[in-house]
């Protein structure tokens, strides 16, 4: 999850790899409101992460591992299954 | 001037002709056309632009804005940076509350267009964020405003070929009613979208000389065939001469007038008779408190449409009877629709700095039924004291601006 974060804020949002780690809060990246946004709408469209509607946590400037751990705890048991059940319903 | 007058202390540009104000001007002074081949519009029936390849989103504003926003948002919050250091307005010269931004802009069609693309392909969880903050006409305003901090009022002029300069003869209003102490104007656009360039050749309104884009853009010339679409923006900042004296700002020219008018005749076509032109630049000329003797020059909206070339010569001889030396700058850097009449206006405050009108590209054989003074070829070195830029959008909705050496 972490990978897939650092991954998405230097291919998409341009942020130079290797200077920001786990410990770097979003502030520090200029992940505002929107941003945050982009990113949440990037992971579930194009990794089919799924989005709670409840994003509460994210809103206090965390880390990004904080930020990944929060993500983790919001997916359903079995990744693979949701994706099914998502497939099917499309 | 009297302490009311309205005082240009900065400008920026950014187009097909340069990144900055001043190579935009040397490459309008040149005479050298700006229209090239546009991968973006490969396979459509117009595949060339004026494209401003200078500029580079990442390098001037960061990585912070290039996924963020449109293309016309950029370009304005580049001239608004360069129009701001320009006349000297670092945060705390001016008092936040008094300072005003108003930016003219069509609204882009990149987001919208992935939009749309993640709606067809029935992913509407997909759409960005940023699809409404990032292409909506008003947000070239709201992010200027933000950048400058600025807090008085904030708002989007939108007049088709018009918005650039009815931005600047709002702010001129909002500056003699005394609701600002300073405004920054302008327009802004990134009309060579494909979308905007399929759209206009169904209405038959732009060049389709794809075997020779430098020669498309032929304003007032018998073998015109249309307008060249373009990117581009440009702001000034204005403020009443009392408070750019106040704090010793540079003072590079006056707007001494300024005037917005409505054919009420036709969506898209002009009056045949330039009627609606003419009352608009008469109306500029009665706001400035001068007669038609008094314009030494027009700076023309010059689009190189048949009907908008014939209907604004026929305003102008209505207008001056015997019209001042005119020129065309979309001659060189294409048509950028909202950003046009801003770009021109700059390009007018130049003209009088300089003492010298750029030449209109391409005339080589004016329409015989055009009987104007057209500086071709190279630039004119001539006595100005004042100069009208005209501009006329679709909706038959038109904008005069009057300007006055410093």
């Amino acid at each position: 999850m972490l990978a897939l974060l650092v991954g998405t804020l230097t291919d998409h949002f341009g942020k130079t790899a290797g200077a920001f780690g786990p410990g770097t809060r979003l502030e520090e990246l200029e992940v505002d409101s929107i941003a945050m946004l982009e990113l949440l709408t990037i992971l579930e469209d194009d990794h089919n992460l799924h989005m709670p509607d409840d994003i509460t946590a994210l809103r206090d400037n965390p880390t990004l591992s904080e930020v990944a751990d929060f993500l983790q705890s919001v997916q359903p048991a079995t990744a693979p299954a949701a994706g099914a059940v998502k497939a099917t319903a499309v | 001037m009297s302490a009311d007058a309205v005082a240009v202390t900065g400008l920026g540009m950014v187009t097909a002709g340069g990144h900055d104000a001043l190579s935009t001007w040397e490459r309008v002074l040149a005479g050298s056309p700006t229209a090239s081949y546009d991968a973006q519009l490969q396979g459509l029936p117009v595949t060339f632009s004026c494209r401003a390849e200078a500029f580079s989103p990442k390098q001037v504003l960061g990585n912070n804005y290039t996924w963020r926003m449109d293309r016309f948002i950029q370009l304005a919050l580049a001239a608004a940076r360069e129009a701001a250091a320009h006349a000297g307005l670092e945060r705390g010269t001016v008092d936040p509350v008094r300072l005003g931004v108003v930016i003219g802009a069509s609204g882009g069609t990149a987001a919208s267009g992935a939009a749309w693309r993640k709606l067809f392909e029935n992913r509407p969880q997909g759409i960005s964020p940023t699809t409404i903050p990032g292409g909506s006409a008003n947000m070239a305003a709201g992010e200027v405003s933000l950048d400058l901090g600025a807090q008085g009022p904030g708002f989007c002029v939108s007049t088709a070929c018009a918005s650039g300069s009815s931005a600047i003869s709002l702010a001129r209003d909002l500056l003699r009613s005394h609701t600002c102490d300073v405004v920054v104007a302008g327009g802004s656009d990134s009309a060579c979208s494909p979308l905007a360039a399929a759209s206009f050749d169904k209405l038959r309104a732009l060049s389709r000389r794809n075997q020779a884009p430098e020669e498309a853009s032929r304003p007032f010339d018998a073998d015109r065939d249309g307008f060249v679409l373009a990117e581009g923006a440009a702001v000034l900042v204005l403020e009443r001469s009392e408070h750019a004296r106040a704090r010793r700002a540079p003072i590079h020219a006056y707007l001494t007038g300024g005037a917005l008018g409505c054919d009420a005749h036709h969506s898209t076509a002009p009056t045949p008779d330039g009627s609606g032109a003419a009352r608009t630049i008469n109306a500029a000329l009665a706001s400035a408190g001068m007669g038609a003797r008094d314009i030494d020059h027009v700076n023309t909206h010059g689009s190189a449409t048949e009907l908008n070339d014939l209907s604004e010569a026929r305003a102008l001889h209505t207008v001056f009877g015997s019209p001042p030396p005119v020129t065309a700058n979309k001659s060189v850097l294409g048509h950028s629709i909202a950003g046009a009449g801003a770009i021109e206006a700059a390009l007018t405050v130049l003209t009088l700095q300089h003492q010298q009108i750029p030449p209109t590209a391409n005339l080589d054989r004016i329409d015989d039924r055009i009987d104007l003074d057209v500086v071709t070829k190279v630039a004119r070195p001539q006595r100005m004291q004042t100069a009208l830029s005209t501009s006329f959008g679709f909706g038959g909705q038109n904008a005069a601006l009057i300007f006055t050496s410093a």
